[in-house]
């Protein structure tokens, strides 16, 4: 009897063509991998530095009749009888912002945020500091005045024109606003649209299915910018809905989302076996009735997967927002929606715009922080679908 | 007088479902051509022939489950207890289909829990004063599917958690559930293994003692063991109908003896 050799390797040609499909396979996923850990390694090691801040600790001595007047003597003090020049390089160790956050009406230590050229000099960034001031600054590093803590001011304050004092809160409350009216707008539609597209198609081939299958299949591939403008022309112009507010984004973003919407929901509600709905059908239930209690909560996993990645993809827009004008500069987070408002993808725009070198860091830690929102959702996308999706049997 | 009798479909207190002259179309394809059959009371009958001869298309007639399929085409009359439901433009579909309840050929419980499959029906309809009432429909209805021994420590437990029998067997719970006059079972046993079949055949035989069935089945034995009419389709036409037993036992056709004897199918 002759046995078959299990054992046996697959040789020759086909061995050669399966291993080196295998290898390009293998190199593909690596090449992606590297490119990411570079990618991600550059923004943290240029971000890092955004995470802390510089602050400097002046002891004033007498006060003054302003805040600004108390601490630039207590500056001026640092030297032995400056002169007007040292006299200006002292003064602008501190950050001109301290003046109105401070009010100074005793003597004693004040921590005081630095500079942005201290704050470089002593990240190691650049030294853009005279040299009566570098002397000063090393003699307070060295007697521990001046050092380094971490930056809670980064998370809880809105741009300013001063980098060592310019954060995030804005933008971050800017997006939630911008993707939570986005949300409300596009999810009920969308899904509303998809399930009369896949579960009323009373007549396949008439003219208005098509049109809509069209429609959706196109609205997917219109570049960002274009909604822009149809926000600036439909929502600012025709409605006169205020400029820069969230709302306008809100809405634009919507639009922008929902075909991805549409899409994923239709792929969703098509997975939804046809046995489910003829047992439904067959107990009485009408169409609605099956689609409402059967089909969308079975469709469900699919259709908040698929949202999420959609609003994912809306978080990072900033093209549209460029048209309507939430690319303001904007000091004080927005407290509603007509206020006018900037989202996060914007502020990294204006940020990575700005001659100020110490926003490059900024710009860096806000892509660092727009990039783990955004890995978040789409973690959180791929355990609902783990989590929730029904096994068909 | 045959005209006059269309618009009244008069039965005898015996009959149930009237079905004549029935055509329905898929498209261009005539699948069922010109059937009439009547079905009895508190009987089981069976619709026996080879694939593609239209039974289910039949069967999924009865109910109107054919108006979910887009391009299908039904021309003539169905009666049930005297009502034709084709006829009148105004029959409540979904009451019709709530009165002659359907069991498919695979088991197709909802994704849900064994209890909220068979209240899902109830509760579309209403039929229920209160939780307590739903209970006790619910288990009412799995134990006339004897179902309910098996699943009752279990019952907020997924559907799919049960075997292939049990499934189907939920299904027919499930069918039950809402009261129906009129069962029809799509081959109920096609998916199934011996035991759990054997089951199923068992609760039909107790089953048509309160219900009208009517069964596809592709199974001949199954059909001389439970059925008591039979009904023999071929290409779309009813080629013969009578007793069980003189259709498996003398037939007047060739083409059903040619059948029921196993020399094609």
């Amino acid at each position: 009897m002759q046995s078959t050799d299990l054992d046996n390797k697959i040789t020759g040609r086909r061995r050669v063509v399966q291993k080196s499909l295998e290898y390009a396979c293998y190199s593909a996923v690596t090449l992606t991998a590297i490119l990411m850990i570079i990618f991600f390694a550059t923004l943290g090691y240029r971000g890092i530095g955004a995470f802390t801040q510089t602050k400097i600790e002046v002891d004033v001595v007498e006060v003054q009749s302003t805040s600004k007047k108390s601490i630039n003597e207590a500056m001026y003090r640092l030297v032995k009888e400056p002169d007007r020049s040292t006299k200006k390089g002292l003064r602008q160790l501190v950050t001109p912002n301290a003046y109105s956050t401070i009010d100074i009406t005793e003597a004693g230590t004040y921590v005081l945020v630095a500079h942005t050229n201290v704050d470089m000099y002593v990240k190691g960034v650049y030294d853009k500091l005279t040299d009566s001031q570098r002397e000063v600054v090393d003699i307070l590093i060295s007697a521990g005045k001046i050092y380094r803590t971490w930056n809670w001011s980064f998370w809880t304050n809105s741009d300013s024109r001063s980098p060592e004092i310019a954060g995030i809160w804005g933008a971050m409350v800017g997006t939630f606003y911008t993707i939570g009216l986005a949300l409300i707008f596009a999810f009920p539609i969308g899904v509303g649209c998809a399930t009369y597209m896949e579960e009323f198609p009373k007549k396949r081939n008439s003219w208005t299915y098509d049109f809509m299958e069209i429609n959706i299949n196109n609205l997917a591939a219109v570049p960002s910018i274009v909604y822009g403008l149809l926000g600036l022309a439909v929502f600012i112009q025709f409605f006169g809905m205020p400029r820069s507010a969230s709302l306008v984004g809100g809405l634009t973003l919507g639009i922008l989302t929902l075909p991805t919407i549409v899409i994923a929901c239709r792929t969703a509600l098509r997975t939804v076996p046809q046995s489910v709905r003829d047992a439904s059908n067959g107990l009485g239930a009408s169409r609605l009735q099956t689609t409402i209690y059967q089909v969308l909560p079975a469709a469900l996993p699919g259709i908040i997967t698929g949202t999420i990645i959609g609003i994912a993809r809306a978080i990072g827009e900033s093209a549209p927002l460029l048209m309507i004008g939430m690319v303001a500069f904007i000091l004080t987070a927005p407290t509603g929606i007509l206020d006018p408002a900037t989202s996060l993808p914007v502020q990294i725009y204006l940020w990575a715009d700005s001659p100020e070198r110490g926003f490059a860091e900024k710009t860096s830690a806000a892509i660092l922080i727009l990039l783990l929102i955004l890995v978040t959702l789409n973690l959180l996308a791929i355990w609902l679908r783990k989590r929730f999706e029904i096994k068909w049997k | 007088m045959e005209i006059e009798t269309r618009n009244t479909l008069t039965l005898t207190k015996s009959q149930k479902i009237e079905v004549r002259n029935l055509n329905i179309w898929y498209g261009d394809a005539h699948a069922i051509k010109d059937a009439s059959l009547k079905i009895r009371k508190n009987n089981v009958t069976a619709l026996i022939g080879p694939s593609g001869c239209g039974k289910s298309t039949f069967l999924r007639a009865l109910n109107r489950m054919n108006d979910f399929i887009d391009d299908c085409v039904t021309k003539g009359s169905v009666g049930i207890d005297g009502t034709d439901i084709y006829r009148t433009q105004y029959t409540n579909v979904n009451n019709l289909r709530k009165s002659v309840g359907m069991v498919f050929q695979k088991p197709n419980p909802f994704p849900k829990s064994i209890y909220d499959n068979v209240a899902y029906g109830p509760q579309l309809h209403r039929m229920h004063e209160s939780k307590a009432h739903l209970d006790e429909i619910v288990k009412r209805s799995l134990q006339k599917a004897n179902l309910w021994d098996e699943v009752k420590n279990r019952l907020t437990s997924e559907a799919f958690s049960l075997s292939g029998g049990q499934q189907q067997r939920l299904c027919i719970a499930r069918t039950l559930a809402v009261e129906p006059q009129v069962v029809l079972l799509d081959e109920p046993c096609s998916a199934l293994d011996p035991i759990s079949t054997n089951a199923i055949e068992q609760l039909i035989l107790e089953l048509k003692k309160s219900y009208t069935i009517v069964m596809v089945t592709h199974n001949m034995q199954q059909a001389k063991r439970i059925s008591d009419t039979t009904a023999y389709f071929h290409l779309g036409e009813i080629v013969e109908v009578g007793a069980t037993k003189k259709i498996f036992g003398n037939p007047n056709h060739r083409s059903t003896r040619a059948y029921v004897s196993g020399e094609f199918g």
